[in-house]
């Protein structure tokens, strides 16, 4: 039991000295978690308008009051240009999503009778460019109505009129809205884009951490330090078990770090539960480790070793959604044919504070595949760590 | 005719003065001994001569060509054997050699003879088509030197070629070096085993703190400190008599009894000249003269006794 | 030229073994190509909105021909579906929304009640958040035209001078004209080409890698005994680099471009010549990053950290227009973004002189970069 807390220890020691695979371990996964979860956040965000008003006639101010209307602040983000040449720039360039310009002879040509246009110029994004269509659209409409109004009623009719015209803009909902999606059908679920992400890359990164005892048997081989704890008067199963057990240690750091900082520095929900989360991280951990050391016991090297568990690492975690969300449904079952779908569900069930009785059925199944691949990775293990095995 | 010359070579890092002065030549077809303690300036002295470095002061030629006017004619001249293994375990012996001689310019049926000749050279002929990871210590270093001498040089330079390898292939190389030599090529060698110096090259260097401190051939060298030599006697019989009358001999320098009175070991300033007073000493007083030795004064000790300090004290 | 067997030696080191070939050829290629299948389904569909107009009087109508103006949508007509129905089409992915107009629209504008025109979505977003905003800006302007035309005092409706009405507004004086805007769609829908860029780069820090083992190993120094000039062997180290990432490049564009039919809208050439301006670029951020490391091994390690990040902020696998400004700001710094604009100018059938400028900052990326980083690349002439 000693040696193998001295071995622990070591490995502990050792792995506080390689700084670069800490910041791997721990900041790449804040920094990914970071990025897609601004990224793919769902708030919907603002189609960016590059707008220039070229018109001076007596329209200029019921424009003005529209463009600055509070009611189409949630789609539209205004973005003033000095030219039309600029709003078609600030759009060809991507700054502007959509663009704008109203010609200097609108009014007076409307209120000639005659037929007069806004410019608008379609950007990259087909939603942006419905969300600004239809603000406009909303414009024109109401102005249409009035200028149909004068036409077939009479501008007398109109005046009188004016009043009830004006409370086309107070929005009496003129339509019901059914939102059939329920939570579960939902592109992250019940859970927001950080938390989906935070849960993603917490598992896709403590499955690289499992990978840290492999490697370390393996170093350990080629460099012939295992061969010596070997020679030593101690049992050489429980240094190979430290060894391990200081991997895992590492992992646990990772989860740590990981979900300390991003509850406080993103603000991400874990759903407390603290105690189900760290079995899920260890469970997560020991089918890592064991997936790393059976690939390892075929693979001999650490390089062939490393490249085949980061290619299955990445492909698991592409399949369960941790790249793209909603790639489950593309792709049918093969998502639950992986660990990291079984992680990411639980953890999000208890983020989102589900009952705990469900969360049972897919930490089961976890502690399943955990199991399995360490009852093999243990069969396997004399082939890693014996030089002539 | 001088093949390599160093004139007032300097080599300044910041303040601190590697090589100080150098002025030494190496004769077309000698092997020239480069001995020197760690930090002695052997390895900034041989990176100057293959271009690694550039001089901060003086120069050097090589067949009558600057190392530092026209350093790419001084390459053509000189294969280096690094220190380390400068080889790529990811490539076959063959494909190593043949990329470092790709480089010398060597193409077509010239460049495929002359790396056959080099690998056959260095008995690698059979492994060619290996990987130097499935080599051992020895083999490596051989690849080492074939990567080297493929351009068939002028000038051989070998900087410690013998570090860390079995007997077998160290004596392998020795005869290496002996042979290119023999072919034509002049060799400058380093190295940290004394023995292995004092048996191949014709002359040697001795460099200490950057500076060179003795030159020439091993006699030169011996006259120069005035070395003794030792001549054992292994004897049976009374011999009290004939040791006084050595102790006599103005030739003697120091006459010890060794070995319960079955040894003399006799100092003299040189050998040849008294050995026959020796002898006649030994028979006159009826000694049993069962076998006799002579030990000439080795580069070892005399780099001691240069420099106070022994070579390979690190 | 001296620097020739330097440059094909690392073109044989990072591409000539199996392993490189699978790494940096195939899986490439192979992954690309899947991507090309999974994604060339799901571009450019428009929404499709399924109408279920029931409605007796004239209004109905009246909303369905302006919905069916809209371009954006594929309007599908009915008139006999059951609200459950409707329901179902938009949960089992038939229609992205669904609308139901009930029997007694009109008469319910007329009455000056509450509408009970229905829209069924999933969940709320952008496109169908407009499609509700023009929706109710429709039944607004019913209700408002009811009213204009509404007998004082009265529920009646003169309705010639409503179906009068509504038929001055169908064509309408004032109106918002597209014009037609000719623009990439790299930059909206950047996951094949930003891949590309992603493995470029790898392989650039892959064979920078090699270049920084060479000088460890001390067969860099080797190579400068033979008669080759310091600039001989940094041109060559340079001159393989950038021959690995051109063969990579050509080998994998190719396959999606010919083999999986993936068009950009771009010549393959003037791709290609974007692509080397990249190149550069990035050869000499890795090159600039491998003098700050001091081994080949830390290397591989710290462009783990750099590349996947910097892939991200510069919009190489989703639009850059999805993160916050200050990230939007801080990918002026890499090189993918550049490329990938001067693409997408290309893409919307700008000519090299559009992407000067981006050429131009990809250029100067590089040649700061390189200065900083060269010296990776040549022999140490003071160690």
């Amino acid at each position: 039991m000693r040696a193998c807390w001295i071995t622990v220890y070591y490995e502990l020691l050792k792995y506080s000295r390689m700084r670069s695979v800490l910041i791997i371990l721990i900041g790449l996964p804040l920094l990914l978690i970071l990025l897609l979860g601004s990224a793919f956040d769902r708030e919907i965000k603002p189609a960016k308008v590059a707008l220039f008003v070229d018109d001076q006639g007596e329209m200029r101010s019921g424009i003005d009051t529209f463009w600055s209307d509070e009611s189409i602040a949630p789609y539209i983000k205004q973005l003033p240009a000095a030219s039309e040449k600029e709003v078609q720039d600030l759009v060809t360039e991507g700054i502007a999503d959509y663009g704008v310009y109203i010609p200097s002879g609108f009014s007076k040509r409307l209120l000639a009778g005659e037929e007069a246009t806004w410019k608008t110029f379609s950007g990259r994004y087909g939603e942006k460019n419905m969300a600004a269509d239809a603000v406009i659209n909303s414009y024109m409409t109401n102005l249409n109505l009035q200028l149909a109004a004068m036409a077939t009623l009479g501008p007398d009719q109109m005046a009188g009129r004016s009043q009830a015209s004006g409370s086309v803009e107070t929005k009496t909902s003129g339509i019901v809205i059914g939102n059939l999606g329920t939570e579960e059908n939902q592109l992250f679920g019940p859970t927001n884009s950080m938390q989906y992400y935070s849960a993603a890359y917490l598992i896709m990164f403590l499955l690289f951490g499992g990978m840290s005892a492999a490697i370390a048997l393996l170093d350990q081989k080629e460099s012939g330090t295992l061969q010596r704890l070997y020679g030593l008067p101690s049992s050489f199963g429980a240094n190979v078990f430290g060894i391990i057990v200081g991997a895992a240690m590492l992992a646990a750091l990772q989860a740590l770090v990981i979900i300390s900082f991003t509850t406080f520095g993103y603000g991400v929900d874990w759903g407390g539960h603290f105690f189900w989360i760290a079995w899920i991280c260890l469970l997560t951990t020991a089918a890592g480790s064991a997936l790393a050391i059976i690939i390892a016991s075929f693979a001999k090297t650490r390089k062939t070793m490393q490249t085949l568990f980061m290619i299955l690492v990445f492909v698991m975690t592409f399949l369960s959604g941790g790249m793209m969300a909603g790639i489950e449904n593309m792709i049918g079952n093969a998502s639950k044919w992986t660990i990291n779908h079984w992680a990411n569900v639980s953890l999000r069930a208890i983020m989102s504070g589900s009952d705990t009785g469900s969360v049972w059925h897919e930490i089961g199944i976890l502690a399943m595949i955990a199991l399995i691949l360490s009852l093999f990775a243990v069969l396997r293990l004399s082939k890693v760590v014996k030089q002539y095995g | 005719m001088n093949l390599v010359s160093f004139h007032e070579v300097v080599k300044k890092y910041d303040t601190s003065i590697i090589v100080n002065h150098l002025t030494f030549y190496i004769g077309e077809g000698e092997i020239f001994g480069l001995l020197g303690p760690n930090g002695a300036g052997k390895s900034t002295t041989i990176s100057m001569l293959s271009g690694l470095l550039s001089p901060s002061a003086g120069d050097i030629t090589v067949d009558g060509f600057s190392i530092r006017k026209q350093p790419l004619e001084v390459k053509r001249r000189i294969g280096l054997v690094p220190q380390e293994l400068a080889i790529y375990e990811t490539l076959t012996a063959r494909e190593n050699v043949t990329f470092f001689a790709k480089l010398y310019g060597l193409r077509g049926k010239l460049l495929r003879d002359r790396v056959e000749e080099a690998l056959q050279f260095v008995g690698l002929l059979e492994r060619a088509k290996d990987m130097p990871s499935t080599f051992s210590g020895g083999m490596k270093r051989r690849l080492n030197i074939a990567c080297a001498i493929m351009h068939r040089p002028r000038l051989i330079i070998m900087d410690e070629p013998t570090v860390g390898i079995d007997p077998q292939s160290r004596n392998h190389i020795l005869e290496s070096v002996r042979e290119l030599n023999r072919l034509g090529s002049t060799v400058i060698y380093t190295s940290h085993y004394m023995e292995e110096v004092d048996a191949i090259c014709s002359r040697i260097g001795i460099l200490d703190q950057g500076k060179l401190i003795a030159c020439g051939t091993k006699e030169e060298l011996k006259r120069q400190t005035g070395q003794e030599e030792k001549l054992i006697f292994d004897i049976d019989g009374r011999y009290d008599a004939a040791l006084l009358e050595m102790k006599e001999h103005p030739g003697v320098k120091l006459v010890e009894e060794r070995d319960n009175g079955h040894c003399l070991e006799v100092t003299v300033k040189e050998s040849s000249s008294i050995l026959q007073d020796l002898l006649f000493i030994t028979q006159k007083h009826g000694i049993t003269l069962r076998k006799l030795s002579r030990i000439e004064p080795n580069l070892e000790s005399l780099f001691l006794q240069m420099t106070g300090r022994s070579l390979r004290d690190e | 030229m001296a620097s020739i067997p330097i440059a094909v030696h690392l073109i044989k080191r990072t591409m000539g073994t199996r392993r490189g070939l699978i790494m940096n050829v195939l899986l490439p290629a192979l992954l690309l190509s899947v991507m090309a299948g999974l994604f060339s389904g799901l571009q450019g569909n428009k929404a499709v909105i399924v109408i279920n107009n029931t409605d007796t009087g004239l209004l109905g109508s009246s909303l369905v021909t302006s919905l069916e103006k809209e371009t954006q949508y594929e309007v599908r007509l009915t008139k006999d579906m059951t609200e459950q129905a409707l329901k179902a089409q938009v949960l089992d992915g038939d229609a992205d929304a669904s609308i139901h107009i009930p029997h007694d629209y009109t008469q319910k504008m007329i009455d000056g009640e509450q509408s009970n025109a229905v829209l069924y979505r999933m969940d709320e977003q952008l496109w169908n958040a407009s499609l509700a905003a023009m929706l109710n800006t429709e039944a607004d302007k019913l209700a408002a035209s009811v009213r204009l035309v509404q007998n004082k005092g009265a529920q009646t409706v003169d309705s010639d001078k409503l179906a009068a009405l509504l038929a001055a507004q169908a064509f309408p004086k004032a109106a918002a004209e597209s014009v037609g805007m000719r623009l990439g769609n790299i930059v909206s829908n950047p996951m094949m080409i930003g891949l590309i860029l992603m493995f470029v780069m790898m392989l650039l820090s892959q064979s920078i890698g090699l270049v920084m083992e060479d000088r460890e190993q001390r067969t860099m120094a080797r190579m400068y005994t033979a008669p080759l000039r310091s600039l001989d062997i940094a041109f060559g180290n340079f001159a393989g680099s950038m021959i690995v990432a051109t063969i990579q490049l050509v080998i994998v564009l190719g396959l999606t471009y010919f083999a999986f039919g993936y068009s950009p809208g771009i010549p393959f050439g003037s791709m290609l010549i974007v692509l080397e301006f990249y190149l550069l670029a990035a050869l000499g951020l890795v090159s600039a990053i491998a003098g700050l490391v001091r081994n080949s091994t830390q290397l591989s390690q710290i462009n783990n950290l750099i590349i996947t990040p910097t892939c991200m902020i510069s919009g190489c696998f989703f639009p850059l227009s999805m993160l916050p400004d200050f990230l939007q700001r801080l990918a002026n710094f890499t090189p993918q973004k550049w490329a990938l604009q001067a693409i997408d100018r290309l893409g919307g059938g700008g000519s090299f002189s559009d992407i000067g400028l981006h050429l131009l900052i990809l250029f100067l990326f590089a040649a700061v970069m390189l200065a900083f980083g060269s010296a990776v690349l040549r022999p140490n002439k003071t160690s």
